[in-house]
């Protein structure tokens, strides 16, 4: 991305436009992240555990292999995408303060901590899931927190 | 290409596609499959405009854009959510995803061209 090379963005008309826009959308992504998972997958432990290995009570079958790898290879993505992006805009607006470098390692390792337990929660035991949970609102709330500071520092620092 | 085999890029095929056509085997997208369905191309769209656009800062074009990127991430919000309203029942709203797309589309290969341009000239 070129546009890290710009001495101050927040002084270009131009780029504070785009980045804002780019702001927004991240910002409705991860909205909908959450709710769209809510009523699939789960957000809370219950509901992630009938999805992953099903409830007889309820006659919920449990995710196949296949469905879950392909939830799994998605989330791995999009994760990636979403944190590199939003922590290259942070890192960059706001100077690479030590705040924020705090805040994109928390928001990184509990990203991979998210995936890694999902992983060990389907092919392992149902203890992962609540870590699974946990690691996926850290580095959401992270993230959410991130875009909005971005967008404090684009137009009022 | 994709969208275009799902909807024949028509507008009785953009109809058919969120409203369901028992004849074509289509079932009617329902709100959370709407969501299902956009949430991958909001970052997405996202994404390619930001990557495009900011190149234009390398180029003398780069004053005469803005009102290029307010045009492109509108009609890229119209593209992406206007399917929920078109699922409660607003036609009009057909015209809206199809014309939203087409103009985005073409927005993007003339940013495109701009970039060529600006390299060929430096």
């Amino acid at each position: 991305m070129r546009f890290t090379l710009i001495k101050d963005i927040k002084q270009d008309p131009f780029m504070r436009l785009v980045l804002s826009f780019l702001l927004l959308f991240i910002f409705i992504y991860l909205g909908s992240d959450l709710f769209v998972k809510h009523s699939s997958f789960g957000i809370f432990p219950l509901q992630i555990s009938n999805t992953l290995y099903g409830d007889t009570e309820q006659f919920l079958d449990a995710i196949s292999a296949s469905l879950f790898l392909e939830f799994w290879h998605t989330e791995i993505f999009f994760c990636m995408m979403i944190l590199f992006t939003l922590s290259t805009v942070y890192l960059r607006v706001s100077k690479a303060s030590k705040g924020a470098i705090i805040l994109v390692h928390v928001m990184m390792i509990s990203a991979f901590l998210s995936l890694l337990t999902l992983f060990l929660a389907y092919y392992g035991s149902n203890f992962f899931v609540n870590f699974y949970v946990i690691f996926n609102f850290i580095w959401h709330i992270g993230a959410v927190g991130s875009s909005l500071d971005s967008f404090k520092r684009l137009y009022f620092a | 290409m994709l969208y275009a085999q799902k909807t024949s890029f028509s507008f009785l095929g953009t109809l058919n596609y969120y409203f369901g056509c028992e004849t074509r085997f289509i079932v009617a997208k329902t709100n959370m499959g709407i969501w299902k369905l956009i949430l991958p191309h909001i970052f997405a769209f996202a994404l390619l405009s930001m990557l495009l656009l900011h190149f234009l800062l390398f180029t003398k074009f780069k004053q005469k854009a803005i009102p290029l990127v307010y045009t492109l991430f509108i009609l890229q919000f119209l593209e992406i959510f206007s399917p929920f309203l078109i699922s409660k029942g607003i036609v009009f709203f057909v015209i809206v995803k199809l014309l939203s797309l087409i103009l985005y589309l073409a927005l993007l290969i003339f940013v495109f061209i701009l970039l060529v341009l600006s390299m060929r000239q430096s």
